[in-house]
């Protein structure tokens, strides 16, 4: 188990994400509730296949961000992704909570080189990745 | 004025260092290169819009797009997120010919809409009738002025007619294109478009600071 903060503390000033959106779900109440202005952004996006867009808009900028979804909409941006984001190799990062409705992730290369939690990361392709957080791992 | 004609007066309502995306078969075939940062999107199943809007929150240059009525209605939900952006920085223009698309001469359900104006209207954004502006290089000239001291988002609606396709220009851009427009878009030290007023206030570099 990890402090939110941490968690927070580790992908913004470690890793660099600041821009982040997406659908708040009810399993990622902590990390909401952690969040802080001061070194990072969340816009609440109307539906996943727009927090894609704005992430992957931010990142043609140069700017590093991530979705935070549930797997459950996965299927949903399934068609934006491979149209855009791995057709032009944009990289994105999805922090999904996979705990209800589990990810098929034999599909992908797994990994924990992100170093998070010893969490998964499933990569979609060399730059997008799936961070898989457990539910009660974060704190 | 039919849809060849818009885009080559589009040319002239563009300032040089300004991002243009430019969506759907008909627009990016006929399209003229509009400025250094365009990027032409065939494809009307992707949601550009939400892109560009990633885009507008996290540059200081003015990102223009340039779409038809079709698509905005098949994307609108990305149209409530524009809108409750504030992002001022950020401007549509939309290419009205009330068609699917150009090949099937069939009318979508844009005139049907009791008034689209009304609905953008109550989302909060700045609508703009820009059809008689596009007549003639001398009120085109007007509008430009109008235009680079406008407060975004605001979309406007510019009547064409259909025509027969003039390919001039190729495909979708590549991976390569792609690239480059995303060093331009980094490129801070190109000077912006925009001025005093519409100087996007939402500004990401106070936060890309280390903590």
């Amino acid at each position: 188990m990890i402090k939110a903060k941490i968690f927070w503390d580790k992908l913004c000033s470690e890793l660099g994400y600041r821009f982040f959106t997406g659908i708040p779900i009810a399993e990622f109440k902590v990390l909401y509730n952690t969040m802080a202005i001061d070194f990072m952004h969340f816009i609440p996006a109307v539906d996943e296949v727009r927090a894609l867009g704005l992430v992957s808009g931010a990142s043609l900028s140069g700017v590093k961000g991530a979705v935070l979804m549930s797997s459950r909409a996965f299927d949903n941006i399934k068609a934006q992704m491979d149209n855009f984001n791995i057709k032009y190799n944009i990289p994105i990062l999805f922090i999904v909570e996979d705990t209800y409705n589990p990810l098929r992730l034999e599909q992908f290369e797994i990994s924990n080189d992100l170093n998070i939690l010893d969490s998964l990361v499933a990569y979609l392709n060399k730059s997008s990745a799936i961070l898989v957080v457990k539910e009660g791992v974060i704190s | 004025m039919n849809r060849k004609k818009f885009l080559n007066n589009v040319k002239d309502l563009v300032f040089e260092n300004d991002i243009v995306f430019c969506i759907g078969q008909s627009l990016c075939n006929e399209a003229p290169e509009l400025s250094k940062g365009t990027v032409f999107i065939n494809d009307t199943h992707t949601d550009i819009l939400s892109v560009a809007l990633g885009v507008a929150m996290t540059t200081d240059k003015r990102v223009l797009l340039i779409l038809e009525d079709q698509y905005l209605l098949s994307n609108f939900n990305a149209v409530f997120q524009i809108a409750v952006s504030k992002c001022t920085n950020l401007y549509l223009i939309v290419a009205t010919s009330t068609l699917y698309t150009h090949e099937v001469a069939q009318t979508n359900l844009f005139n049907s809409i009791r008034s689209m104006v009304g609905v953008l209207v109550n989302t909060g954004m700045l609508v703009h009738e820009y059809s008689k502006y596009f007549e003639t290089k001398k009120s085109l000239k007007l509008l430009k002025d109008i235009y680079s001291r406008t407060i975004g988002p605001v979309i406007s609606f510019v009547v064409i007619t259909n025509n027969r396709l003039y390919t001039t220009c190729g495909d979708t851009r590549n991976l390569e294109e792609l690239n480059t427009l995303s060093e331009f878009i980094k490129d801070k030290s190109l000077e912006t478009s925009l001025t005093e007023v519409n100087t996007p206030f939402f500004n990401l570099e106070s936060i890309m600071k280390d903590k």
